[in-house]
């Protein structure tokens, strides 16, 4: 099938520009196997990761303080050393950590400890003052230039049960909604590329120890949006192309959905690349000039989810949609008289094996027929005569709507 | 050239748009304050925000009008800050108090709120090292004047009938500890390693610690108790918070940490209080605290005071002392004032604890974060710039890979953030929403979001052309069919964030909220803009051109395809 489409005259350029086409042939689905296999492992090693490595988690799940001020302009003595000795004098316990985040005007001082109280808190910030006369916004030492923040464990715990709660909500209602927006198949393949998505995600970040906090949470739940939103788009295209599929002899359903997945595959490539662009430039101004917070965690388990997204939804999604659906024995029954007939065709030429799209043209045509009396019922005049060029050849006799062998 | 049916009156849409804009901003300029800045979170401006975690006392999630009172409570709490631009939000079992600006350190204090409880002081000791071994704690404690770090004076105050009857002399009492000093009680030796063990966040745990805590804090045997009073840290987070059982003596701390009190059983619920105020004392100099009760605590409260004369009673708050006053005579009719060397701001505090201090429930702080007003110009910056950056690349890209639509693409990513815009300021009246900086990350990835809606019906054009149509003729088609998949994967992004929204705490609501809100404004602009704009732009014979709309190789395909069919026409 894939060979018949390249003999149909699609220009032969590179990789690239057989992509930006779409008709390059990129066979997926025949080799399924190959890619639950690669999964598969790759699933393993997340999950025993996660059990016996675990995670780097923030002072967030464990409770503690982070107090910070800027760099910039304090006294010249202020090694980290030196701070970290301050800190334990005014609460007669050593700091867990002292460090420089941040670059140029933002560079910053994070000092974390074990749960300060509110008390005890304002006595560090005062003793810090004392010693490194911060600045402020107005270039003069200011105590309120010191930031603070104290989390008891229980709080990033909370925010995670609530997330895991949300997470099981969304679960259910997305498969809902995508069982009755397209079909259970297609809805449980989903979902499996969505849990493969969250599993691998956590993974990276339990193998690479970058640390957890209730951002990079919230962070793994948004990208369930855009994991199915990939999906979905390529979902939404094999529906077009099996419609009407088990009438006709024509080509399986493997073959049409990774047809349907050729046709999407710049789409695909291209949503997850503009998805991604953006949080790219969150990752590097959040880790590059603030250094540390909310949006370098948020970017990066964005970054590295979106990724994961975009691969299941081409590699994993689709194949376990066709895996799926050979378990009906209809779609089985099609595929043997689809061999069948190939076998009759052996040597001849297929009419048929150049017809790329195998569309929902019927619906199509029909929906614009329906849009058309909407717009004539709205009392819009046609503007035919009015958008008439002449000197177009070629175009005009040809009836949109209509698909001529 | 058949009428190409799905054409749409381009311009109508357009200014469908524009009349959208144009109502936005002038809601944004001619209501409210006028003034063009959404409200920003203290993240970004700067300023104090305490998350308190609600607790009942049986363990069971509190009910929704506790939380609500609680929230009118610490709501009033904080007005009485005096700090403008203040206020508390109520987020699942949590609240979350936001102060902006410098001062909102006090605000962390608001949430000691909880049960207010009477006992009485059967002991006082100094927590800290006693100067001598075997001195008994005696006028060290109660009569000497407290650490000035705390908001409410721990110790000394007399009480004394109020207004009605006059006052016996104010002053401090002569708070000796009356009974069970003996020299076993002793202060614990040394300063002893803080207590690093943090509460825990799993329930049971939590409960188990509770429980040894009142096995030895509330044990009524008196080897224990005294066991108990040495053993005590007053610098740890005290476990039995809210949880301290009234029918049993309790070991405590005052709330500055500076002494430790043996009590006996609660005789009076702090709900017994009707009011409270603080004033000038009208007798000589300092302030005082006016109490009035109800008429059952009032008849109580005269009982107990009659038989207590001279003794010291304690208001537990949250099982810390908050203070501790001597009876200096009978107190009938329930009017009560409590003098001592209050200033003013200690009184106020103190009348405050005693008048509100009674809440259906306690609460424990979950997260006290201050931002100074640099970090938050910082995290501003960041965040705007890691935006444009965003933008900027998403535009390159679109620029590169689809020409004249990228054109397009652009115009409508900007018209897209000029009705966020005026969507977040009118939010902030409206629903008093804050941009916070997840909240701006939130934005930031649905750029995402509202340009992969486009690269979707961009794409779709493509299929059709590829097909043999041409640009003009393949845009009504392309758009019919993208539109039924613009539909729904918006669907799924804004089912995701609608229920973050509605299910998670904390800082995801910022996010989730822009999220969502974004995926339904990129769905007005694909409809009311961009496809507009490509019927536009698909019938101009410049912009349709296969060089401009970088549409060049795929309508190369479709011409040859088409040829290959007349041919085969031909043939056939």
């Amino acid at each position: 099938m894939a060979q018949a489409r390249v003999e149909s005259g699609a220009p032969r350029g590179n990789v690239f520009a057989r992509l930006y086409t779409g008709t390059g042939a990129f066979d997926i689905v025949g080799r399924r196997k190959r890619w639950y296999q690669i999964f598969g492992m790759f699933l393993l090693i997340c999950i025993a990761s996660m059990v016996f490595k675990g995670f780097n988690l923030s002072i967030d799940f464990e409770g503690g303080s982070r107090i910070q001020f800027p760099a910039v302009g304090i006294s010249a003595d202020a090694t980290n050393e030196r701070i970290g000795e301050v800190v334990a004098q005014a609460v007669g316990r050593e700091p867990a950590s002292v460090q420089r985040v941040g670059t140029g005007a933002a560079e910053a001082v994070l000092v974390r400890t074990e749960t300060l109280t509110a008390q005890q808190a304002v006595q560090v910030k005062q003793a810090l003052f004392d010693a490194f006369q911060p600045r402020g916004q107005n270039g003069q030492p200011s105590i309120s230039a010191i930031s603070d923040d104290a989390v008891s464990s229980s709080w990033g715990g909370e925010i995670t049960t609530q997330a895991l709660i949300a997470l099981a909500v969304f679960m259910v209602l997305v498969s809902v909604f995508l069982a009755f927006y397209f079909e259970r198949d297609m809805a449980i393949a989903a979902v499996v590329a969505l849990a493969h998505d969250l599993i691998v995600t956590a993974g990276v970040y339990s193998m690479v120890g970058f640390e957890v906090s209730p951002s990079t949470v919230i962070g793994l739940l948004t990208i369930l949006g855009f994991s199915l939103y990939d999906t979905v788009v390529v979902f939404d295209k094999v529906k077009e192309n099996g419609r009407g599929l088990l009438g006709l002899t024509r080509r399986t359903y493997g073959e049409s959905a990774n047809l349907a997945l050729n046709q999407t595959l710049m789409r695909s490539i291209n949503t997850s690349l503009i998805a991604v662009l953006p949080v790219l430039g969150l990752l590097v101004v959040g880790v590059g000039v603030l250094g540390v917070g909310t949006l370098a965690d948020l970017a990066l388990v964005q970054m590295v989810g979106i990724l994961a997204g975009a691969l299941s939804s081409i590699f994993l999604a689709t194949p376990i949609l066709v895996d799926l659906k050979m378990r009906d024995k209809r779609y089985r029954q099609q595929a043997a008289k689809v061999a069948q007939r190939r076998a009759k065709m052996a040597g001849g030429f297929d009419p048929d094996a150049e017809d790329v799209d195998l569309t929902d043209d019927d619906a199509l045509s029909g929906e614009l027929r329906r849009e058309r009396a909407l717009a004539a019922a709205a009392g819009i005049p046609h503007r035919a005569p009015v958008d008439r060029r002449p000197g177009r050849p070629g175009m005009g006799g040809r009836p949109t709507g209509k698909r001529r062998r | 050239m058949a009428q190409p049916a799905g054409t749409i009156r381009p311009w109508r849409y357009l200014a469908a748009f524009v009349g959208i804009v144009a109502v936005l901003y002038s809601l944004v300029f001619f209501t409210g304050d006028g003034s063009a800045r959404p409200k920003l979170g203290i993240d970004l401006e700067g300023g104090t925000r305490v998350t308190l975690t609600a607790r009942t006392d049986t363990g069971a999630p509190p009910t929704k009008e506790q939380l609500t009172l609680a929230r009118t409570i610490i709501d009033q709490r904080v007005n009485g800050l005096g700090v403008s631009g203040a206020e508390v939000v109520q987020d699942g079992n949590n609240l979350t108090i936001t102060v902006p600006g410098a001062d909102g350190e006090k605000a962390k204090d608001l949430g000691q709120t909880a049960q207010l409880r009477f006992r009485t002081v059967l002991g006082a000791y100094d927590a800290t090292p006693p100067p001598a071994p075997g001195a008994p704690a005696a006028g060290t404690a109660p009569g000497a004047p407290t650490s000035p770090r705390s908001t409410v004076p721990s110790a000394p105050g007399s009480v004394a009938p109020g207004a009605p009857t006059p006052p016996a002399a104010p002053g401090p009492g002569s708070s000796a500890p009356h009974s069970a000093a003996g020299p076993a009680a002793q202060p614990p030796p040394g300063p002893a390693p803080p207590a690093p063990a943090p509460p825990t966040a799993a329930d049971p745990r939590l409960a188990k610690e509770i429980a040894q805590a009142k096995a030895t804090r509330q044990s009524t045997n008196e080897n224990v108790q005294e066991t108990a009073l040495q053993q005590l840290q007053c610098t740890a987070t005290d476990v039995l918070r809210g949880y301290d059982d009234p029918t049993k003596p309790l070991v405590a701390c005052s709330q500055d940490g500076a002494t430790k009190y043996l009590l006996g059983p609660v005789f009076l619920e702090g709900t017994q209080i009707d009011a409270a105020t603080s004033g000038r004392d009208p007798q000589g100099a300092g302030n005082v605290i006016n109490v009035t009760f109800k008429p059952e605590g009032s008849r109580i409260w005269g009982e107990y005071t009659t038989a207590n004369v001279g003794k010291q009673s304690a208001f537990v708050l949250d099982a810390q002392v908050v203070s501790a006053p001597t009876i200096n005579e009978p107190i009938l009719g329930g009017n009560t004032q409590i003098s001592g060397q209050f200033s003013q701001a200690d009184a106020k505090d103190l009348a405050g604890v005693l008048k509100y201090g009674s809440l259906p429930l306690s609460f424990a702080t979950s997260d006290a974060q201050t931002v100074s007003a640099t970090l938050g110009l910082a995290s501003l910056q960041a965040g705007l710039i890691a935006g444009g950056l965003g933008l900027l690349l998403v535009f390159v890209y679109c620029l590169f890979y689809y020409r004249a639509l990228g054109v397009l693409t652009i115009l409508s990513l900007v018209l897209s953030g000029a009705v966020v815009y005026a969507m977040l300021i009118l939010l902030g009246r409206a629903i008093g929403f804050t941009l916070d900086l997840a909240g701006v990350a939130g934005f930031i990835v649905a750029i995402g979001i509202t340009a992969d809606s486009f690269v979707i019906f961009f794409e779709r054009l493509k299929d059709e052309v590829r097909e043999g149509r041409s640009f003009r003729a393949a845009v009504p088609r392309g758009w019919i069919r993208a539109r039924r998949t613009i539909l729904s994967a918006d669907a799924v992004s804004f089912l995701a964030a609608a229920v973050l929204y509605l299910l998670a705490v904390g800082q995801v609501k910022g996010f989730a909220f822009t999220l969502g809100m974004s995926t339904v404004l990129d769905l007005v602009v694909v409809f009311l803009v961009t496809h507009p704009l490509i019927a536009l732009a698909s019938k101009s014979k410049v912009l349709s051109s296969p060089t401009w709309s970088g549409l060049g190789s795929v309508s190369k395909i479709g011409a040859e395809r088409r040829r290959a069919a007349v041919a085969a026409m031909k043939g056939a």
